[in-house]
């Protein structure tokens, strides 16, 4: 018996036959007798698989949900990678932002008329949150000098000292506390 | 051909699926609504557990398991109209959970025990037959399936679904599942042979 014939009888048991198979099939079966018996022999096999598979799994489920209480339900809704990355993107813009308002209070710039190199701003202004320019507390250093910026900040009662390296555009901010005297320095790619 | 089970809980694309507000209140913490779809999509479901387990003893703590999961994973279920696909991904990976589980602990035994003496299958084939009923001889001999067949073999048999709609569930085309239809009961027909 060729393989079109076994397939046919495996649609017919499956209900899957066309008008055209079921005609092809009738064929076959005429003048087959293993076709016959294949066909019983799988349509026994079949009846015998569908009773026993319903009687073994036949539900038996709907006792426990009422007769025990269930568990709470996950209600939040996990954080995939991509909402991680726009919350982490977004605090590291508005670091950048809070950063340039504390050093350049307004919209000014540092000073065009200073050397590159870095430079130093302070005190904080009593009115606002950014520090305000004051001459006297803005210079230009040649290097990053943690001493040097340890002096000004006993000597002034600076609260935020701004460094910036113009030539790798970078922004450094020390915050100084007195009493007693802490430096935390914060470094800012912009 | 004796038909067994209706086809109520046929995957069929319908224009309504009386199954989206069963769903949407077990959403909302109904817990009858949890019954009521167990009552009505257990059978495909314990089926499924069967084939991908293939052991008929592994069916009942797993389907605890898998209702367990979908009542707390129902709130997170983005899509109630994709019920079926999500219904069928927990059982499955409830399933294959306690596979894996399940042959870690034989390799232990295995490993502590002379070879093979705790399992049944290299007993005499004669012990092993005698005094078994029809239906131990016919769930054994579906377990013995290859596991790709296993899994329509048996929704075809409980659920009586198409090829289109087991397809359907198991993201398989339809051609796919009428030959492993096929083969299935090729391999069933030679393992039954003058035993039924």
């Amino acid at each position: 018996m060729d393989e079109r014939t076994e397939q046919l009888i495996n649609r017919k048991l499956d209900g899957e036959l066309t008008e055209a198979e079921v005609l092809d099939l009738d064929k076959q079966l005429i003048k087959s007798p293993q076709a016959r018996a294949l066909l019983a022999e799988l349509e026994q096999n079949d009846a015998v698989a569908g009773r026993v598979l319903h009687d073994a799994l036949a539900g038996k489920d709907t006792d426990w949900t009422t007769a025990q209480p269930l568990p709470a339900q996950h209600t939040a809704r996990r954080w995939s990678w991509n909402r991680w990355l726009i919350a982490a993107a977004a605090c590291a813009a508005l670091a950048a932002g809070l950063a340039r308002v504390a050093i350049w209070p307004g919209s000014q710039g540092p000073n065009p008329d200073k050397q590159p190199g870095m430079w130093v701003e302070g005190p904080r202004s009593e009115s606002g949150t950014a520090p305000s320019l004051a001459a006297d507390d803005t210079r230009t250093m040649d290097a990053w000098s943690h001493m040097e910026l340890l002096d000004s900040a006993k000597a002034n009662p600076h609260r935020v000292i701004g460094v910036i390296d113009e030539e790798t555009r970078s922004v450094y901010l020390l915050e100084v506390e007195q009493p007693p005297l802490r430096v935390t320095p914060v470094s800012v790619t912009y | 051909m004796e038909k067994h089970g209706a086809r109520s809980s046929s995957p069929a694309t319908a224009d309504f699926d009386p199954e989206i507000p069963v769903v949407e209140a077990i959403r909302h913490g109904d817990a009858y609504a949890l019954a009521e779809l167990m009552r009505r999509q257990g059978r495909w479901v314990r089926g499924v557990i069967f084939a991908v387990c293939g052991r008929m003893a592994d069916v009942d703590d797993v389907t605890q398991q898998v209702w367990l999961r979908v009542w707390q994973e129902a709130p997170r279920l983005a899509e109630p109209s994709r019920w079926r696909a999500w219904l069928y991904r927990i059982a499955r990976n409830a399933a294959v959970d306690s596979l894996r589980s399940r042959r870690r602990q034989r390799t232990l035994v295995e490993a502590v025990t002379s070879a093979g003496q705790l399992r049944r299958h290299d007993e005499p084939p004669e012990t092993v037959l005698a005094g078994q009923e029809e239906q131990t001889l016919v769930l054994d001999a579906i377990a013995e399936l290859p596991a790709l067949y296993r899994e329509p073999f048996v929704l075809r048999h409980l659920e009586n679904w198409s090829y289109a709609e087991i397809g359907g569930l198991l993201g398989l085309p339809a051609d796919t599942v009428e030959t492993r239809l096929v083969r299935a009961r090729r391999k069933l027909r030679e393992a039954l042979k003058g035993k039924t």
